[in-house]
């Protein structure tokens, strides 16, 4: 019943309505399509962990989780490590980037089990361990429009393309992948290693065996499956909050424009509101009436700005021809949250304006 | 000469004229504190470059800044800087190499001390001590490492497994080299296990105007390699900040248009608020002009009282993001206060336009008619 009111009383004011909803909408887009990017950095780095269950991941210290590119490793480090008991596999992981091609990884394929990656080629085959073949991952292959047969020059040496990884939605998805060594002479890396995973006899021991490998070794760090959960979460909570932080400017300043038109059109129905009190209107109907108006302008500004910006991500990644950003339904249930939220917040002030309105007084002039 | 009225009719609505004052606060705040990224970025980078100029920067092809300071992954083999230096019309090769310490979060870097002026750093001020020797394990220390990372003479810092004593800290420079640490190419050879490789090498041409000749010959003669002149590498540097300040500028443009949809509607509200108001004026008279400079003038005063507090505002936010990054990258420069202010007061005015003209389409008679 009281819906009714407020649908016609947002139809009154068609122009001012109509701009109100549109700040909304133009401020969501913002925030959501912001957010959309650092959800999908996150959702990447969400499903790296996955790979790292029971894996100790040993890398030089004070290394983030998103600069772990920047790690170097003696190589004989995964030889000692390999003989600290309780370790079951070592597995030596080169990673970077090749001049004027784009990232690398290096492994053999004969660990690639100790993180857990039981992908198959999506095209063509694998690389053979000690070979200079090379494999693309599945978005690289997209990107780059590069594919089985070809071939790539670096240092000089040729190394053919002989197969597309399967999407893994880690890191390699978005680079070449080849034998170990071949890397490590492609990277120009002498014999040092980017990171070690380890693999513990038991999974339980991971913790101990992380420090452990610290104690013994100066400047390394070894960080157990959930060591690394809390620094990839200490990376993507900053990201969001960050991204949300600057999204969330536009709407806040829709929502002063709200508060703007609410108090106005509070001002503007002081005799209605006095009637429907004077009619047995409780204070809390007109607060609820109020408030419900405010929330109703946000919400329908969120809808839109949600629509647009589903189009924009879309468009951006069939841009880039990469999944780079997405709208997750947990960013969809925040950003909706955030409008009610916005709309609460400016509408309650008007709204008690309007509840303590005295109807005899604003009647008298009738 | 209505400025009282203007303020006046302001402050008669404290509850509107406050919350679309705050609409654009907020988005000048944004627009001047993500605008000091770039800004700041872009200070250090002129500086940077004015101070190494003439001269040709080669590192590996492929490694230049898009992932941290220039050269950091970057390998050169020693003997093909030796082959550098025969090419035709080169004077002398420096070779540097850089590296990124992990543990104390410090950008090093290291070059062959007899060679400072080539850098011009032999006449680098010294807040406190000095170079060391060549080969000494020592390092010094950018003004702001200093002061951000609360490092001092004689502290010890770990490169690789090597101890460094702090053994001089230069004064501000205002470039990236405030930020950095230095070390004699010696040492660093010795610390970093780069006995067979530089990071980059500079080349010094016996003549200016032969730069880009030698650059391209260098490309051609080694595939791998990517031969930057210094006024490439500063185009390549304002693109980059572009980018940036692309970005930052968007999202303060996008919250500015939001603001200007508060300020339309607030000014559509006065209008029609008014009506009767013009419609007295219109029939003693006044000219259309006259009553489009009134509405227009309190649009101004949004405006302006906005754009003043939103620059203090984004003042705080600049600051807040530096001590949030641990440095003071972010810079607000007098181009981005005189920037965001005529945007703020150029766009109230252009939010007003329209309801401006609802304001002198009133009819006299029929306006003075419905007031009651």
């Amino acid at each position: 019943m009281m819906t009714d009111l407020v649908f016609k009383q947002l139809g009154r004011h068609k122009a001012r309505t109509g701009l109100t909803v549109l700040g909304v909408a133009i401020g969501i887009l913002l925030m959501t399509t912001l957010s959309s990017f650092s959800e999908g950095i996150t959702g990447r780095v969400n499903t790296e962990l996955t790979y790292l269950s029971g894996v100790v991941t040993v890398t030089a210290s004070n290394i983030g989780f998103e600069s772990f590119q920047m790690s170097e490793l003696d190589g004989s480090l995964a030889d000692e490590i390999a003989d600290i008991s309780g370790v079951e596999k070592v597995a030596p992981i080169m990673a970077g980037s090749i001049p004027g091609l784009g990232e690398i990884y290096g492994a053999k394929l004969d660990y690639l089990d100790v993180i857990n990656i039981d992908v198959s080629a999506k095209e063509g085959r694998f690389f053979e361990d000690g070979s200079d073949e090379l494999m693309l991952g599945s978005d690289y292959a997209k990107s780059s429009g590069m594919r089985v047969g070809d071939e790539v020059t670096v240092r000089g040496k040729k190394h053919e393309i002989v197969g597309v990884l399967d999407a893994t939605g880690a890191s390699q998805d978005k680079g070449f992948i080849g034998d170990f060594g071949e890397v490590q002479d492609m990277l120009g890396m002498g014999d040092k290693v980017t990171l070690i995973f380890v693999k513990p006899f038991d999974a339980g021991e991971a913790e101990s065996i992380a420090r452990d490998i610290e104690g013994r070794f100066d400047n390394v760090q070894a960080l157990s499956e959930k060591d690394a959960a809390r620094k990839a979460g200490d990376f993507t909570t900053q990201l969001s909050v960050m991204t949300f932080g600057m999204g969330s400017i536009a709407a806040i300043i829709a929502g002063l424009g709200i508060m703007n038109v609410m108090f106005m059109s509070v001002r503007e129905r002081r005799r209605e509101i006095g009637t429907m009190k004077a009619l047995g209107a409780t204070t809390n109907q007109i607060l609820g009436q109020i408030i419900l108006e405010a929330v109703l302008l946000t919400v329908i500004g969120e809808v839109i700005g949600l629509l647009l910006s589903m189009m924009a991500v879309n468009a951006l990644n069939s841009l880039t021809d990469q999944v780079s950003a997405t709208i997750t339904p947990w960013l969809v249930i925040t950003v909706s949250l955030f409008a009610v939220g916005l709309g609460v917040f400016s509408g309650i002030l008007p709204a008690r304006e309007a509840a303590r309105l005295d109807p005899a007084v604003v009647l008298r002039y009738e | 000469m209505f400025l009282d009225m203007s303020v006046r009719s302001l402050w008669r609505h404290k509850t509107r004229s406050f919350l679309t004052i705050m609409g654009v606060v907020l988005a000048i705040a944004a627009i001047v504190s993500l605008g000091s990224i770039s800004e700041g970025i872009n200070g250090l980078v002129e500086a940077q470059l004015k101070m190494a100029s003439n001269f040709i920067g080669v590192i590996e092809a492929g490694q230049e800044a898009t992932q941290g300071p220039p050269g950091m992954y970057s390998k050169i083999p020693r003997e093909v800087a030796d082959e550098i230096a025969q090419i035709d019309g080169v004077a002398r090769v420096l070779p540097n190499i850089h590296s990124f310490l992990a543990e104390s979060n410090l950008f090093l870097v290291a070059m062959p001390l007899d060679a400072l002026d080539y850098f011009n750093l032999e006449n680098v001020r010294f807040k406190e001590g000095d170079w060391p020797m060549e080969g000494e394990k020592a390092l010094v220390i950018g003004f702001q490492t200093s002061e951000y990372k609360g490092l001092k003479m004689g502290d010890e810092i770990n490169v690789k497994s090597d101890s460094y004593v702090v053994s001089g800290v230069l004064e501000e420079l205002g470039s990236f080299m405030d930020y950095a640490a230095f070390t004699s190419l010696d040492a660093a050879t010795d610390s970093l296990g780069f006995e067979d490789y530089y990071s980059q090498i500079v080349v010094d041409p016996t003549d200016v105007a032969d730069s880009a000749r030698i650059a391209n010959e260098i490309e051609e003669q080694y595939d791998y390699l990517e031969a930057i002149t210094s006024e490439e590498a500063l185009q390549r540097a304002r693109g980059a900040i572009d980018s940036v300040r692309l970005i930052t500028l968007s999202i303060g443009v996008i919250a500015s248009i939001v603001a200007s949809i508060g300020i339309v509607n607030t000014m559509l509200i006065i209008v029609i608020e008014r009506r009767g108001e013009f419609g007295i004026m219109k029939a003693l008279g006044a000219e259309k002009r006259v009553i489009l400079m009134m509405v227009l003038q309190e649009a101004v005063l949004f405006g302006v009282v906005g754009s003043t507090i939103g620059i203090l505002v984004g003042f705080v936010g600049t600051s807040a993001l530096n001590s949030a990054m641990g440095m003071p990258l972010a810079a607000v420069t007098p181009t981005l206060v005189v920037f965001s202010f005529m945007y703020g007061v150029i766009l109230s005015v252009l939010a007003s336009l329209y309801p401006s003209l609802q304001a002198i389409k009133v009819d006299a008679a029929e306006a003075m008619r419905s007031q009651t």
